[in-house]
């Protein structure tokens, strides 16, 4: 207790010591007057009295110093007073100061910044009651025998090096089996994406995204809601009346936060619902961090509308399953009390293609279990590795202007030599000189953290823009947190550390013997120190620009994998009917109506629709499974098209024949597949007149790709709207050129055919395929971005490092040229002095960046982490900013007048 | 010799603190030259404590609750700066003093024996 309030006080007695000091000083003074005088009593006459009061308690002035060391914390004090000293020292060298606070800013900013992001995607969990407790089911197969759902898209590509598939979609019986059979679970609850819909609120109809919950839901998650109430398990009954929970969001930007929400209705899919709650705000659901709902549903309420999913076919996956675990239960407890029940289960609903060897599918799928702590993560793991390439570029980053503020150091170290000289010898400690420079370097860290942290505030749009789907934005989340700032203060002080350590031990090892007024001009050019940094910084140089290289080719080649589509000059948009009570042929005939009229329109070419083929689950599932009548199960993409799209989308015709007006709903139902299926499904084979869920295959066309460009492109099978009325409709026009102006001109001719239309996603290909490749442009900007700073800041360094070691060599170079050297040989001296560092760095550079470029190897595409294109790039562009940096020094110097030079010194 | 010069400080740091207390004790409220004089007067002279010496243990003292200080008039009507033991600073001589009972009967019994 004592010891605490000692602690206390001293801290005290540091921040408040200019009054004390005076006090304290009267004491002593009282002290010697008391012990004069008791010797004046004495008979002592008054100055021998003072004296010897002094010889036996002290001056005072030796007292208040060992009175101070115990009032405060002395290394405090002197803490406060190297920062003193470093803010005058800042404040005398601006230049150096501001050069190195801003690469420190721009190193520590782009480091926040990212890390915000990483905050965001990876280490925020849900705000629900502990999210530890929850966990996510997801399952994996290997590449034999293929397990095929009708959720197509859902599972992630295999892995390299096992070659297993992920899927975390589940049938809804599924759950059923989990609840009954989970020992280890308090709570079992579902959740799916409803597919973008267009939803009436207040007679507009606009487009909306919803989540589909299980009734247990929200009290699983520990949710309340904001208003109202939320969905309860009395919701989710089949006979129970409709209600909808509103999303926070939604509620605030679509409705103004209306008090008075509760009890209005919205139509979803033609059925009424009521609004019985909101959610709380920081909720946003269980889907993807980037993709939160408008409104949640109780799932029963979906079974049977329009293009919605099973509650009772084990076949249909299409659900997320999470549970809460009991406490004191593990991950692995509930995996292995759930696998069997799984197995089971999913093999009742999976389709198992045919290998090729006709070997036995004998191997079942396996169930995984994974904390559900953060919600769905389904594309973290892509996520998780374009995050890891921007951790390392802006980790590099971080190094250069750690080097770069280093080297600079080092340079003013050089030129303060003099004043450390002087100050040890006068008696600083040499540790506290070393602290003191130590202390300097970390000020000029925090300085430019704070920087940093306004940087990465105002360029954070840079970043938010970003998103690992090309639908929504990410939300853009409060940058400044506890940790982000405690990243940034760690960062900060780090950098400091390390780059100022070197330079610091340099300084104060000076030897005090070396004249005082010769020290000033030892240390500069010929530091090895100083030129490892600048080898390190071209070295780094070269591995951020082989980095963007390899990413602007990766950018490049997937931009050329759109195939067997004419993307330039096509214009698409979406358009969903609100009206879902109209018969169907009604909505059919307006679609037509409004595909004539723009057809009509001058400079368009043609028009065309597709949509998703009816009986699938949802409208953006096209995935379906189609029977032969063997029984054999064929797992393909479907779309339903209008006869022109082909032509219109200019993908030609391989074989037989393709849709004609004649494909309507009286004749028999036909089908065209594309080349992938026929490799895939017919080994090759002539796919015409097999017989696939009642259709008959009359046609071949050529694969084409528009989206998920990495993908190979799936089995795919069209057949005729009109026999199989498209479900979510793409309209797609072909304009004789710039299809951008026809934006408003199609809003109008669908409003004015049909006002229940909502339409969406207005855009050309073009930018489609744009958006779509966001993850390779997000690299390719970030690398290039960083890779050309990085090169400028190492060009500025070597530049300065050259034109010291050139005016140093003044003298010597003069007296070269007058006993005989020409400009070319000072030129090649100089020139060649800095290049031999160039290679170094370069050459280590290489070698770091096909070391580093093996973490990238997945990101890339259709060129390996060894491209020779890519490092040719990067160092060439290194080697001739360098040669440039080196040679304007050099030229200065071989056009010195010899007599000049020879004065100078 | 320096040296018994330094032995003298070394066997003051350890219990400086317990004669600070008690000459408060047996002083009641007194300033640093009373304390000092006193000291030296209790210890025929052995004991002469410099500024550099007294004050920061009156500091640490009143630092850890075990005095409190403030400014009054002397008899003479002089300003000096008074200390006075708190009921803390009892209870913490009240065991040092026990401690050093039990330390000195021991080396007793040890050094008698040898």
């Amino acid at each position: 207790m004592g010891r605490f309030r000692e602690l206390l006080r001293r801290l005290f007695g540091t921040l408040r010591k200019r009054p004390n000091d005076r006090l304290l000083e009267e004491e002593l003074r009282a002290h010697l007057e008391f012990a004069a005088e008791d010797r004046r009593h004495r008979g002592l006459p008054d100055d021998e009295a003072r004296r010897q009061a002094n010889i036996q308690y002290g001056g005072v002035s030796q007292a208040l110093e060992s009175v101070r060391d115990q009032r405060g914390f002395p290394w405090l004090d002197d803490l406060l007073r190297d920062l003193r000293h470093c803010l005058r020292m800042m404040r005398r060298s601006p230049g150096f100061s501001s050069v190195a606070i801003l690469s420190l800013a721009l190193g520590i900013g782009a480091n926040t910044a990212l890390f915000s992001v990483v905050d965001t995607l990876v280490l925020r969990k849900l705000p629900v009651r502990n999210p530890d407790e929850l966990v996510l089911f997801q399952w994996t197969s290997a590449p034999r025998p293929k397990f095929v759902t009708s959720m197509t898209y859902d599972a992630t590509a295999a892995d390299r090096q096992t070659g297993l598939r992920t899927n975390q979609t589940f049938p809804y019986p599924m759950l059923q089996q989990f609840r009954e059979n989970s020992s280890g679970l308090a709570a079992v609850f579902g959740f799916a994406r409803l597919y973008p819909f267009p939803m009436t609120e207040g007679g507009e109809a606009a487009i909306a995204s919803g989540e589909m919950v299980t009734g247990n839901y929200f009290s699983s998650l520990g949710v309340g809601a904001a208003a109202g109430r939320v969905i309860e398990e009395s919701d989710d009954r089949p006979d129970a009346p409709l209600v909808a929970v509103l999303s926070h969001h939604h509620w605030e930007q679509r409705l103004a936060s209306d008090p008075a929400v509760i009890g209005k209705s919205i139509v979803v899919k033609g059925k009424t619902f009521t609004v019985v709650g909101v959610a709380p705000a920081a909720f946003t659901g269980t889907l993807q961090v980037d993709d939160s709902p408008d409104v949640f549903l109780p799932m029963s309420a979906v079974e049977g509308m329009e293009g919605s999913y099973s509650l009772t076919r084990p076949d249909d996956w299409w659900m997320w399953i999470m549970g809460r675990m009991k406490a004191g239960v593990v991950m692995g407890q509930v995996r292995g009390s759930l696998q069997g029940v799984f197995e089971r289960t999913a093999l009742a609903g999976i389709a198992i293609a045919p290998s090729k060897d006709g070997a036995a599918a004998t191997a079942a799928p396996l169930l995984g279990v994974v904390t559900g702590s953060r919600g769905l993560s389904d594309h973290r793991s892509t996520v998780s590795q374009i995050l890891l390439v921007l951790t390392i570029i802006v980790g590099l980053v971080l190094l250069i202007a750690c080097a770069n503020v280093a080297s600079l150091l080092l340079a003013r170290s050089a030129a303060r030599q003099k004043e450390l000289t002087v100050r040890l010898a006068i008696g600083a400690g040499r540790f506290r000189l070393f602290r003191q420079l130590l202390a300097e370097s970390i000020l000029l860290a925090v300085c430019g953290g704070i920087c940093g942290m306004l940087l990465a505030y105002f360029g954070k749009d840079f970043l938010g823009h970003w998103s690992p789907s090309s639908e929504t934005a990410l939300p853009t989340s409060p940058l400044l947190n506890v940790r982000v700032l405690a990243f940034t203060t760690g960062v900060s002080i780090l950098t400091g550390i390390s780059f100022g350590l070197i330079p610091a031990l340099r300084a104060t090892r000076h030897d005090l013997r070396l004249p005082a007024n010769r020290a000033g001009v030892s240390i500069g050019g010929r530091s090895y120190i100083g030129r490892g940094f600048l080898a390190a910084q071209i070295a780094l140089s070269v591995v951020l620009l082989v980095g963007s290289g390899l990413f602007i080719r990766t950018l490049n080649n997937v931009r050329h994998t759109v195939t067997g589509i004419d993307a330039a000059s096509l214009l698409q948009f979406s358009i969903a009917s609100s009206a879902y009570d109209r018969v169907a042929a009604a909505t059919a005939s307006n679609i037509e109506a409004i595909v004539e009229q723009i057809s009509a329109m001058p400079g368009v070419r043609s028009v065309t629709i597709s949509g998703s083929a009816s009986g699938g689950t949802d409208p953006g599932n096209n995935g379906r499974v189609l029977t032969d009548p063997a029984g054999k199960r064929y797992s393909v993409t479907m779309i339903a098209i209008r006869s022109n799209y082909f032509e219109t989308m200019g993908i030609p015709l391989e074989l037989g024949r393709t849709f004609t007006a004649a494909d309507n709903a009286g004749a028999p139902r036909v089908l065209i597949v594309n080349e992938a299926f026929v490799r895939t499904y017919a080994e090759g084979a002539n796919p015409l007149g097999l017989i696939l869920g009642g259709g008959e295959v009359v046609g071949v066309v050529r694969d084409s790709k528009y989206t998920q460009l990495r993908k190979d492109t799936e089995p795919t099978a069209y057949t005729s709207y009109l026999q199989d009325g498209p479900g979510r409709t793409k309209i797609w026009v072909r304009a004789d050129a710039n299809p951008a102006s026809y934006f408003s001109a199609v809003r109008t001719v669908v409003h004015s055919v049909d006002p229940y239309f909502a339409i969406s996603n207005v855009k050309t290909l073009t930018d489609q395929i744009d958006e779509s490749m966001v993850m390779e442009r997000t690299l390719t900007a970030f690398s290039t971005l960083f890779g050309v700073l990085a090169l400028v800041l190492t060009g500025i360094g070597l530049y300065g490092v050259t034109s010291y070691s050139v005016a140093r060599r003044t003298a010597e170079i003069g007296i070269r040229m007058a006993i005989g050297a020409r400009q070319k040989d000072v030129l090649t001296l100089v020139v060649r002095e800095g290049m031999i560092l160039v290679m170094f760095g370069i050459a280590v550079g290489i070698a770091m960046a096909l070391t580093v470029g093996r973490l990238a190897a997945s990101l890339l595409y259709g060129l390996a982490p060894n491209d020779v294109v890519s490092i040719g790039f990067a160092v060439s562009v290194t080697f001739g900013v360098a040669l440039l940096a080196s040679y304007i020094p050099a030229h200065r110097a071989a056009n010195v007048d010899p007599t000049v030079a020879l004065r100078h010194q | 010799m320096p040296n018994k010069e330094r032995s003298k400080t070394d066997i003051l740091q350890g219990t400086l603190d317990l004669m600070l207390l008690q000459t408060l004790v047996a002083l009641g409220p007194s300033h640093g030259y009373a304390i000092a004089n006193r000291l030296e007067q209790v210890s025929s002279g052995a004991l002469r404590l410099n500024m550099g010496t007294l004050y920061p243990a009156l500091m640490r003292a009143e630092q850890q609750g075990l005095v409190a200080a403030k400014w009054d008039l002397t008899e003479n009507n002089r300003k000096a700066r008074f200390y006075r033991i708190t009921t803390a600073g009892r209870r913490r001589l009240a065991t040092e003093k026990a401690d050093w009972d039990r330390i000195v009967s021991i080396m007793q019994a040890v050094l008698r024996e040898s």
